[in-house]
């Protein structure tokens, strides 16, 4: 299990959704609590929107490594809207609230984490897929699965991340577990192996 | 399952003591962003003259890029009398050509700006130096032919932007650095086929430049008229000259994009937190960027007194040079300083003014250790 757990957190983007762990009330360096903390319900509610709409881009741990003021965390939170990030227009004020709250100027940062040399190489490590997958009809499967969400040529659509030529399509597995399990916002999409198999070789053989 | 066990146990925080726990090897890398890869190499892997691939630093700006070598080719076009689509078999045909060179993130030192700026939050090991092997991108331009018109080259990365509304990373250099003979498109780092995280299977090496310009998973070169007007020439990657106060937001007017490196020196011997017994070399690589180093001045006694390091001489443009200077230092806790100075007078600033991009650090280099006998 450990092995399982460990294999997980580095191996990319399965391994890297997480939760942002609250820190009940803000730690500051002076030790004192923030004026105006906000309510626990404010803070998960807050953290929740993180957590659903960054990680489709990148792991949290580029968040929870800023200290920047609450003027600052707007204006990121506005640049990466900007970029695509989906967050409901009625979320961005409790997600700057806790992003300041968390992650403001006061609090002491956080130690980074460690990848050996062999976690990396593994992080990248190139999963052969099976063998035989019809691109042809995995382009079927994509309109119907994928394509509402990800968008019709697989470049990204509103709400899902672009597909093609992207780092997921390197590691097979990981592929073949987000479609099953699901992830943050994306929910499990049933398909058997033949289907999997060739929605992932239209997907490695697109460009665009 | 998973996912779900690693949220309830604790999430992140759980999760990275068992990513230091799995990290049991010397120097792993420190992990600022683990997807996509923003990797710092550990002070102790850059005692050597050439960093060790897998302990090199790796910036990402959406992941690598998915490229098969047998579907792959080179684009070599815009201003160009005959424009190319090269495979990698036709590359390889072209002279190649070697050069040791510094990459360094213009990030690199963010985190030791005060206020902090928004960003990977790197310290000193953004930064390493490869020997590496490729074409001369001239020898690229001349075969296409540049048009009298053209004066930049739009370097084209192979990152795929994860949303529509992502910009895409390119980079504009100048002709002149495009045809220095030192510019390469490399498909080798130290001897061994460029890993896939360091651009595979091609990218640019821009010697003396900041790593910006150093564009990995390399599909297109285009000779245009102007700068790119991407978000990564015209907003991001951009320093404000004159400089301002910290925490103070510069006029857009005043920014400009970055080119070459600042002359900086990184004391790697002994490692920042080492305990010593007896004598030691303090010891490190100065570099500036386009230009030489001509002297380096180390400090042990915070900043009062100063004395000159022995100083390789230069390996080439945008190389690094080594330093080194005994010392025979009393027991105790010591600190120690480093400054240098390029050929043509600049010399390394205590503190690099601010700016909102925590680009460019260059402070005195300073390693704090304890010596036991």
């Amino acid at each position: 299990m450990r092995a399982l757990v460990v294999g997980v957190l580095v191996v990319g983007t399965v391994a890297c959704d997480r939760s942002v762990s609250p820190t009940a009330t803000a730690a500051r360096a002076d030790g004192a609590v923030p004026a105006a903390a906000l309510s626990a319900e404010a803070r998960a509610r807050g953290l929740g929107t993180v957590e659903q709409n960054c990680q489709m881009c990148h792991s949290l741990d580029l968040v929870q490594s800023q200290r920047l003021a609450r003027a600052a965390w707007e204006k990121e939170l506005k640049k990466m809207i900007g970029w695509g990030a989906p967050v409901p227009p009625e979320e961005v004020a409790g997600a700057v609230d806790v992003l300041a709250e968390q992650f403001g100027v006061d609090a002491p940062p956080p130690a980074p984490s460690s990848m050996s040399a062999a976690d990396v190489a593994a992080s990248v490590a190139f999963d052969e897929p099976p063998p035989g997958g019809d691109a042809k009809h995995g382009a079927a499967v994509y309109q119907m699965a994928c394509a509402s969400c990800h968008g019709a040529d697989g470049a990204g659509g509103p709400i899902g991340p672009a597909l093609i030529e992207r780092p997921i399509l390197h590691r097979a597995r990981d592929f073949d577990a987000v479609v099953r399990n699901g992830r943050l916002r994306m929910p499990a999409v049933p398909l058997d192996s033949a289907a999997m198999r060739d929605l992932f070789a239209f997907l490695r053989a697109a460009h665009g | 399952m998973i996912i779900a066990g690693l949220v309830g146990a604790g999430g992140w925080l759980a999760a990275s003591r068992v990513a230091r726990l799995r990290a049991a090897e010397p120097d792993p890398l420190v992990a600022r962003v683990t997807r996509p890869h923003d990797l710092e190499t550990a002070l102790g892997a850059l005692d050597e003259e050439f960093t060790p691939n897998d302990r090199f630093f790796v910036r990402s700006h959406f992941g690598p890029a998915v490229i098969e070598e047998r579907h792959f080719r080179l684009e070599i076009a815009g201003l160009v009398r005959k424009p190319l689509a090269l495979s990698m078999a036709e590359l390889r045909t072209l002279p190649k050509v070697t050069v040791p060179a510094v990459l360094q993130c213009s990030g690199n030192g963010r985190g030791l700006y005060r206020p902090r700026v928004p960003g990977a939050q790197w310290e000193r090991g953004a930064v390493g130096q490869a020997a590496w092997s490729g074409v001369r991108l001239g020898d690229l331009l001349r075969h296409a032919g540049i048009k009298p018109e053209g004066k930049f080259v739009r370097l084209l990365g192979g990152e795929r932007p994860p949303m529509p509304k992502t910009p895409v990373f390119a980079r504009s250099i100048t002709i002149e650095k495009a045809l220095h003979p030192a510019t390469l498109i490399a498909y080798e780092m130290n001897g061994a086929p460029l890993p896939l995280l360091h651009g595979a299977p091609l990218r640019a090496v821009v010697p003396g430049w900041v790593g910006d310009d150093w564009v990995k998973w390399l599909r297109s070169i285009r000779v245009e008229s102007a700068e790119d007007a991407g978000f990564y020439m015209k907003t991001g990657y951009r320093v404000p000259d004159p400089p301002v106060k910290p925490g103070e937001t510069p006029k857009p007017e005043s920014m400009r994009a970055m080119t070459s490196m600042v002359v900086k020196a990184i004391i790697t011997r002994p490692v920042a937190g080492a305990r010593l017994a007896g004598g030691a070399v303090i010891g490190g690589f100065a570099f500036a960027g386009e230009r030489a180093v001509r002297a380096v001045e180390v400090s042990t006694d915070g900043g009062r007194t100063w004395r000159a390091a022995a100083v390789a001489p230069s390996k080439g443009i945008g190389s690094w040079q080594r330093f080194e200077l005994p010392w025979k230092p009393a027991p105790g806790r010591h600190r120690l300083l480093a400054r240098a100075t390029d050929e043509s007078g600049v010399t390394q600033p205590e503190r690099p003014a601010w700016n909102p991009g925590g680009y460019l650090w260059n402070g005195w280099d300073d390693v704090s250790c304890e010596v036991t006998s």
